[in-house]
């Protein structure tokens, strides 16, 4: 049918990740227990504060939050946050409805984005570094990243930026009047919190 | 749809129990291919029952509420987020009763002549000529009311096409759409019409099976054909909780004279993987073309407001096929349109992140784009997981790659001279394109995966259509060449990709499918 390109994405599938950890693997894996000696569960608590996440563990949560922050618009008196509008806990619990393929791909995406920095030489995961820095580490994955880190950068971002501006909440700053019909959540509804009332 | 039709249609939370069938003919799945083939059947006297693996989603019920995410979740392929393996093809498809149909841009193409003898010169396609197929075309033409949309419908996207192909000295021409008076010009074709305007399935060849005695089982997955002696006998199915998406715990037998694969160009092929089904042409699951769409946003300085009004109610088949000098490609082989994006999706596909990003939603009022339909030459395919989930694999190369190019060109020919400020390329690095002089930089625009990516509405391929067992998986009666008794009616049987959208070549091809099964029914 004609139809208009959709959002999301499957960021990297399984087979694909494992093709390439023998050189992610061998880069990460060792600076990632370095890395994780440092911080645990409650860094990445302190990350996305009082979510339960369904699918993706805490740490996977305060990574996605962390990655939402940078490519969301930040809260402003016109916009809400991707906090507000909890973007991250809205993909964790749309991932329920997927396939176990769709769910370890994110998740592998969300540890290279963590730990993707030791292909790098750098020693600081994606959640220790200043917001600056965020921006510049996505910026190089985005533009300069190997297939890996690009489809990693490009699916994540799609991701956030799909399910933040589906929020009511976000539609007055960019002019649209949203729909005629009246809201009827689905049975699946992976809405959560204020926007699951539509 | 009234009550009484609606009632023929089980869905999830009338199942308490196992059940077993047995009927005429057992179709699987509800899109253009099913719900033409169980029409003439039901019509013919046969008893038919349909499976969607897809809920039931009626405007009367306020289930097409306009949103993205609600939609997306509910009519949707993978809840709108299925991809290839490699991230580059976001794959268009439908999962409801009604199928991609609930979801199209209702723009309907007979298939070119050129593409029909090509069929039948390159692929052995026979009884399927311009001349055999035109009186199903006018059938489905008939049934679903398409003409042209009047000029004072098109919306400000198409006006800003027709002046920039005009000054660009390209042809255009109005397309064909299937609506009727019901249309209000809303915009949400892509999240299901609420208003029954657009003529898809649900309210146009489905309605016209219940009325005919056609059953059909909503929520209901087909995990396995069913094969005794080598021939087809019916299905194991199980039926979803809509609420979950996972088996509720009952199942479903059914067994038929026929066993009719209507899945979609997409999950046809991975269904007779899954059941074993003898291929000894090695060709099942292979070939997959699907019209790769490269897309490009331009900037005006008035309103554009392109989620609003009829999508592609124009476009230009100047360049539909492509042009060679000397073995040399030079342009063409696609078909080009005003786009139509509601704002979440834009917003996922615009370049950039943060405050860029931001910044360009804020104006995503004053956004237009257009759309390409590329018609492909290289091909992907399809394997299992270790789930049996399908896992499609498709890489943009080659030709396609020059000619995703060249069509990004006269997309940003267009959105200029149609008075763009300037051009976004939604590359990774937002690439921007404020004069005609600056078109080269499409020559190199990162086209990697992982750099842009491509919606893939249109699926062919998986199951071709052929005279020879040792080359093609279907007759062309669309009967599976190595299981008798196993029907494919969908896209998945033609050869390549249609070249347009594939809607009426789809029904048509049922039509014809439906008629030469009861022709030699026993």
């Amino acid at each position: 049918m004609a139809s208009s390109p959709h959002a999301g994405g499957n960021p990297l599938s399984r087979r694909r990740f494992l093709k390439v950890g023998g050189v992610v693997g061998v880069a990460v894996a060792g600076g990632a227990w370095l890395a994780m000696r440092g911080g645990g569960d409650e860094h990445y608590r302190s990350l996305c504060p009082g979510a339960s996440p369904v699918v993706l563990s805490q740490k996977e949560l305060g990574v996605l939050a962390a990655f939402c922050d940078r490519v969301c618009p930040a809260p402003s008196a016109t916009q809400p946050g991707p906090r507000v509008v909890r973007v991250a806990e809205r993909i964790d619990r749309e991932l329920s409805f997927h396939t176990n393929t769709m769910r370890s791909d994110v998740k592998a995406a969300l540890f290279v984005l963590e730990h993707g920095g030791w292909l790098h030489l750098s020693t600081t995961r994606f959640t220790r570094l200043s917001p600056d820095a965020q921006d510049a580490a996505l910026t190089r994955m985005g533009i300069d990243g190997n297939e890996i880190e690009r489809q990693v950068f490009s699916n994540l971002k799609l991701l956030a930026l799909f399910f933040y501006y589906c929020d009511e909440r976000t539609w007055k700053a960019i002019h649209y009047e949203g729909p005629f019909a009246a809201r009827k959540a689905p049975e699946a509804d992976s809405r959560v919190g204020e926007a699951a009332h539509g | 749809m009234d009550e009484a039709l609606r009632t023929q249609v089980l869905e999830y939370d009338n199942v308490s129990s196992s059940m077993k069938e047995t009927v005429d003919a057992v179709v699987i799945g509800t899109g253009c291919g099913g719900a033409v083939m169980a029409k003439e059947l039901a019509k013919a006297g046969k008893s038919v029952l349909m499976l969607e693996r897809g809920g039931f989603y009626l405007p009367q019920r306020g289930e097409l509420d306009q949103r993205e995410d609600d939609m997306f979740a509910r009519i949707d392929g993978g809840r709108g987020l299925h991809t290839s393996t490699n991230g580059q093809a976001a794959l268009t498809y439908g999962n409801c009763v009604g199928g991609a149909s609930v979801h199209y841009w209702a723009d309907t193409w007979r298939t070119p002549k050129d593409r029909l003898d090509k069929w039948a010169s390159q692929f052995g396609v026979e009884g399927h000529s311009l001349e055999e197929l035109t009186p199903h075309f006018e059938r489905i033409e008939a049934a679903l009311n398409s003409h042209p949309a009047a000029e004072h419908r098109r919306n400000a996207m198409n006006r800003l096409f027709v002046a920039g192909a005009e000054k660009a000295g390209m042809q255009w021409e109005p397309v064909v759409q299937s609506r009727d008076e019901r249309c209000i010009d809303s915009g949400y074709c892509m999240q299901g019409c609420a208003y029954d305007g657009k003529q898809s399935q649900l309210v146009t060849h489905i309605p016209e099976g219940l009325r005919a005695g056609v059953r059909i089982f909503a929520d209901c997955e087909v995990e396995q054909i069913l094969l005794e002696n080598g021939r087809a006998v019916g299905v194991a199915a199980r039926f979803l909780d809509r609420r979950t998406g996972k088996p509720s715990g009952h199942a479903l037998e059914v067994r038929a004279n026929a066993v009719i694969v209507s899945a979609g160009g997409f999950n046809s092929a991975p269904l007779l993987m899954r059941s074993k089904i003898p291929d000894p042409s090695g060709q099942l699951g292979k070939n997959l073309q699907f019209n790769p769409c490269p897309q490009l946003f331009g900037l005006f300085e008035q309103d554009v407001v392109m989620w609003r009004g009829i999508p592609a109610a124009v476009g230009t088949m100047e360049y539909r096929l492509h042009r060679f000098d000397g073995g040399r490609y030079v342009e063409g082989g696609y078909l080009l349109h005003p786009n139509q994006l509601p704002p979440a999706t834009l917003a996922a596909l615009l370049p950039g992140f943060g405050k860029a990003h931001q910044q360009l939603m804020e104006n995503a009022h004053r956004i237009g784009s257009c759309i390409a339909w590329i018609d492909d030459t290289h091909t992907g395919s399809v394997s299992l997981d270790d789930d049996g989930e399908p896992l499609w694999q498709w890489t943009l190369r080659g030709q396609d790659e020059l000619t995703v190019r060249d069509a990004l060109k006269k997309q940003a020919l267009v959105l200029l001279h149609a008075g763009a400020k300037e051009v976004i390329v939604p590359d990774p690095k937002g690439t921007r394109i404020s004069d005609l002089h600056e078109l080269s930089k499409l020559d190199t625009v990162d086209l990697r995966p992982g750099s842009m990516m491509f919606a893939c509405p249109h699926p062919a391929g998986m199951c071709r259509m052929g005279k020879d067992p040792a080359t093609s998986v279907v007759d062309a009666n669309n009967e599976v060449h190595a299981v008798r008794g196993l029907y494919v009616c969908d896209p998945s049987v033609f050869p390549t990709a249609v070249s347009v959208d594939p809607s009426e070549t789809i029904m048509a091809f049922s039509s014809l499918a439906a008629e030469r099964l009861l022709a030699r029914w026993t």
